[in-house]
């Protein structure tokens, strides 16, 4: 009976470590990460490819680690895509297409984590942009790199993670209406690409 | 009225000619490139230097050779330096936007040249029927 008991505890405390091995990420520059984040939008039209770029990217990730699995909230700051043509940013923010100034930011939340293969996940979550908030999932390379001389001397604090992905957008989808003027310049469906770094430190 | 329609015909047959000029010069200046971002050095020390993709590759018109990347990526296509072309304010011309306008104004042209040189012939032919009637009258 006394085994049996101190077995279960063993076994107790096992799983309450196994449940701690979930770590917090924190994502942008207010982590004071000594790299910088991207995240890209590609429209695919028939005049051109432009891709906008913003580095203004925040929030957690969480990982289990043991589990395979994770959460997180990402916030991405509309304002600051640079498309490399100021005249074309600044129709983009208007209220005629992001209206960055009603809607300043994309948030994704995550609410599903499947490990899929190697560093392969799955992640399913809520995208709200443009006051329209739709559920999306796709495939992310997440690496984990745990806290190491090597991390320390890139000037990163505790563990650090990368994750890496795409996903197509609907314009429509989340009410954004290409204006006839811009058809056959600006894609219906966007590419998004996202290269995300957080630490735990 | 008849030599106007001449000089915009010829004018607009001009114009043609040098589209398909410039289309055949800028398409030989094309590379098919991806624009890449250089990786931080403390991004390379812990991950590797793995170029951050830019957008998908393009057919760019490169002017500017020193915007091309030594290395090559994924199946032979060049790189091409994001850090380079923003340093530079270079917003590379890809050959899609070539094609396309270099469509409209080929489309243009034609339509121009075709409707005065025609409407030209017509209107000579008229006036020479004219002078033939009252020459024979």
């Amino acid at each position: 009976m006394h085994r049996t008991s101190r077995l279960w505890t063993v076994l107790l405390l096992g799983a309450a470590s196994a449940a701690s091995l979930a770590q917090t990420f924190r994502v942008g520059k207010e982590a004071g990460l000594p790299v910088s984040q991207t995240v890209t939008v590609e429209s695919d039209a028939d005049f051109e490819n432009f891709t906008g770029i913003t580095h203004g990217v925040s929030g957690v990730i969480r990982i289990d680690a043991a589990k395979k699995t994770g959460s997180g909230r990402l916030e991405i700051d509309l304002a600051s895509i640079d498309t490399g043509v100021p005249l074309r940013n600044e129709h983009m923010r208007s209220p005629q297409w992001l209206d960055t100034a009603k809607y300043p930011t994309a948030v994704f939340e995550a609410t599903s984590v499947r490990h899929k293969s190697g560093d392969t996940f799955t992640v399913t979550g809520k995208l709200t942009f443009h006051g329209v908030t739709r559920t999306i999932s796709t495939d992310v390379e997440a690496r984990l790199i745990r806290e190491s001389a090597q991390s320390r001397a890139a000037r990163f604090k505790g563990d650090v993670v990368r994750v890496k992905g795409q996903f197509r957008l609907r314009l429509s989808d989340y009410g954004v209406k290409i204006p006839d003027v811009a058809k056959g310049k600006v894609a219906e469906v966007v590419t998004i690409r996202f290269d995300v770094f957080g630490q735990t430190g | 009225m008849i030599r106007l329609l001449g000089v915009v015909g010829w004018a607009a047959v001009a114009v043609l000619a040098l589209a398909f000029g410039l289309e055949r010069y800028l398409a030989s200046k094309a590379v098919l490139a991806q624009r890449v971002r250089l990786p931080d050095a403390n991004v390379e020390a812990l991950f590797g230097g793995e170029p951050t993709p830019i957008g998908s590759p393009q057919a760019y018109v490169i002017l500017d050779p020193k915007a091309l990347l030594p290395e090559k990526g994924q199946n032979g296509v060049r790189l091409l330096d994001e850090g380079y072309l923003r340093r530079t304010g270079t917003y590379p011309l890809q050959q899609k936007t070539v094609e396309y306008v270099g469509g409209i104004v080929r489309w243009a042209a034609a339509g121009v040249a075709g409707l005065c040189l025609g409407n030209r012939w017509y209107l000579q032919r008229r006036r020479a029927r004219l002078q033939r009637s009252r020459g024979g009258s």
